[in-house]
């Protein structure tokens, strides 16, 4: 069996991803919550990965509910390991009412993220497109991502181009323990896209997320993740953990 | 209803972590020590006995190239395999990518392959193994090291032809999808006296990168160690990474480095392939499909 070399133009599939995908939504932790005030938040924290080592990771967060049927948010994510993301999300949403009650909302989650590993020279784009429910106690999501990624410094007499991998299932499922109008609340979630990576669809990150109202405009958010690898060969072993704590203004 | 849908979830829970097929348990927890545990395993042989230097009269040979041959008790494909290197008087050394079984304690089998091929005097024909995900298993390390005492190595092909050449091929062990930072520390200290050897080559099971739908059910490793991997063989002279494990074959070069996931060669698969590396002052692959020999289906 042979496969084609699937390398192509780095520019032209930039250009492409950009105007199918358009804007695309993002999937923090602050999205996972149905929350209707516009918000700036930050949140440093520690993290260890068997490659990076100890080091520092850093993201600043913008989330911009413009209507009940349209969510956007911003995350500038860096490390000091030296490898950044930014991630830009636009996510239409539409309400599940019956008889005046409210039966949580349908997301038609996207997501454009680009990559930066400065520390290896190598950057790429992530893009995703997602359907998703969210109710009180539920954040669900699946869907389609691919990615492109290429060595920054490749000489002018190499031919070679970008490396794509497609056909990347997202997924992310989150359980909440009070409902989301709960000045705290506490969430158990399991996905492969967070607001800094889109990982490989068999590697899963497992996060536990929390914040607490400390007023009607401050919000203090924590959150804990550990990334195992080798589950889908059985035969798994620790990769990573972080630990992160912010504060959230809420408009 | 809804008792019946927990009830229907922890049947099915159950039933998955009780499967005689697959150590399901190993989902959580895997039976076999830490990539971190085997490499200081490994190091303790390789410091006792050295890496393997073999000597070349040309300055052209070829190395012959397998994987996932996940042999149960039925190893005709392999002696077929066997066979087909040893009498190649180009060939001195070959290589299998790992998955050398499938499960439950194979390698009597694997190994009792190499007793049934002829072999040809004053020929050096041995064969370098590293495991795979297969070979981790339940308890199948231990049952390893009682045919191989390490997966991470490196050995040397020196060339004595016309122009004097050394070839560096290295051998590491990403079985549970992780090179853990102990080997690629080995592996950075390695490649930095890159500048004494013609080719670079380095080999495991696991492939790096998950590049079409046939990889649609395994893992490979983390995009961390991707990119780390990437940039340390575009910038320290390596030339081709082989793989296994996807079972499909796969070739595209980036930054300088080339790609290779091998096709498997299973026994019952009608669709086997070997790769042949062909090495002279440039590298060149070609890949062959392989029949268990007739002769063989006979016994």
């Amino acid at each position: 069996m042979n496969h084609q070399n699937k390398n192509i133009g780095f520019t032209t599939l930039v250009v492409l991803i950009i105007s199918v995908l358009g804007l695309s939504s993002s999937v923090s932790a602050h999205n996972a919550y149905r929350d209707t005030c516009y918000s700036v938040g930050a949140s440093g924290g520690y993290a260890y990965n068997i490659i990076y080592g100890h080091h520092g990771v850093f993201d600043v967060n913008a989330f911009l509910p413009v209507n009940p049927h349209f969510e956007g948010e911003i995350n500038l994510h860096a490390t000091t390991a030296n490898t950044y993301a930014v991630a830009i999300s636009a996510q239409p949403k539409f309400p599940i009412r019956r008889n005046g009650k409210d039966y949580g909302e349908i997301l038609m989650d996207t997501r454009l993220m680009y990559e930066l590993f400065l520390r290896n020279r190598i950057h790429g784009l992530a893009a995703s497109f997602a359907v998703g429910y969210r109710w009180d106690y539920i954040y669900v999501k699946v869907g389609y991502g691919l990615r492109l990624a290429s060595m920054m410094d490749l000489t002018s007499h190499s031919t070679d181009n970008g490396i794509l991998e497609p056909h990347n299932l997202v997924y992310h499922a989150e359980v909440f323990v009070r409902p989301h109008t709960s000045p705290w609340n506490l969430s158990f979630c399991v996905t492969d896209m967070t607001e800094s990576q889109m990982e490989r669809m068999f590697t899963p990150i497992f996060i536990v997320n929390s914040y607490v109202d400390l007023s009607p405009h401050w919000r203090l958010e924590m959150s804990g993740k550990c990334k195992p690898v080798g589950i889908a060969n059985l035969a798994p072993s620790f990769f990573g953990a972080e630990g992160k704590i912010g504060a959230r203004y809420r408009f | 209803m809804k008792k019946l849908i927990y009830i229907y979830i922890v049947a099915i829970v159950a039933l998955l972590f009780n499967s005689c097929d697959e150590d399901m348990k190993a989902l959580v927890k895997s039976k076999a020590p830490t990539v971190n545990e085997r490499y200081k395993q490994y190091m303790k042989y390789n410091l006792e006995h050295g890496y393997t230097t073999i000597q070349v009269h040309d300055d052209e040979y070829t190395v012959y190239v397998c994987t996932d041959t996940h042999v149960a008790t039925v190893n005709k494909k392999l002696q077929t395999f066997i066979q087909t290197y040893r009498n190649d008087k180009t060939c001195p050394v070959a290589v299998c990518l790992g998955d050398l079984v499938d499960a439950y304690h194979s390698y009597y089998w694997f190994n009792d392959a190499f007793k049934h091929v002829k072999t040809i005097p004053s020929k050096p024909d041995t064969m370098f193994v590293t495991i795979g995900n297969h070979d981790v298993f339940f308890n199948q390390w231990e049952h390893y090291l009682e045919y191989w005492p390490t997966a991470m190595y490196y050995f040397v092909v020196e060339t004595n032809g016309k122009n004097k050449a050394k070839d560096l091929y290295i051998c590491l062990d990403n079985a549970q999808g992780t090179f853990g930072e102990l080997q690629i520390k080995w592996l950075k200290h390695l490649l930095a006296e890159h500048g004494q050897y013609r080719h670079i080559i380095v080999y495991a099971h696991v492939n790096i990168f998950r590049r079409d739908n046939t990889s649609a059910d395994i893992a490979t490793v983390s995009l961390e160690e991707t990119y780390e991997l990437m940039s340390l063989f575009s910038q320290n002279g390596v030339e081709q990474f082989w793989s296994g494990h996807d079972h499909a074959r796969e070739e595209f070069t980036h930054g300088g480095v080339k790609y290779i996931i091998v096709d498997s060669m299973e026994q019952e698969n009608n669709n086997s392939f070997y790769m042949i590396l062909h090495v002279g002052d440039k590298l060149n692959n070609t890949f062959h499909h392989i029949e268990t020999d007739p002769a063989l289906l006979d016994e």
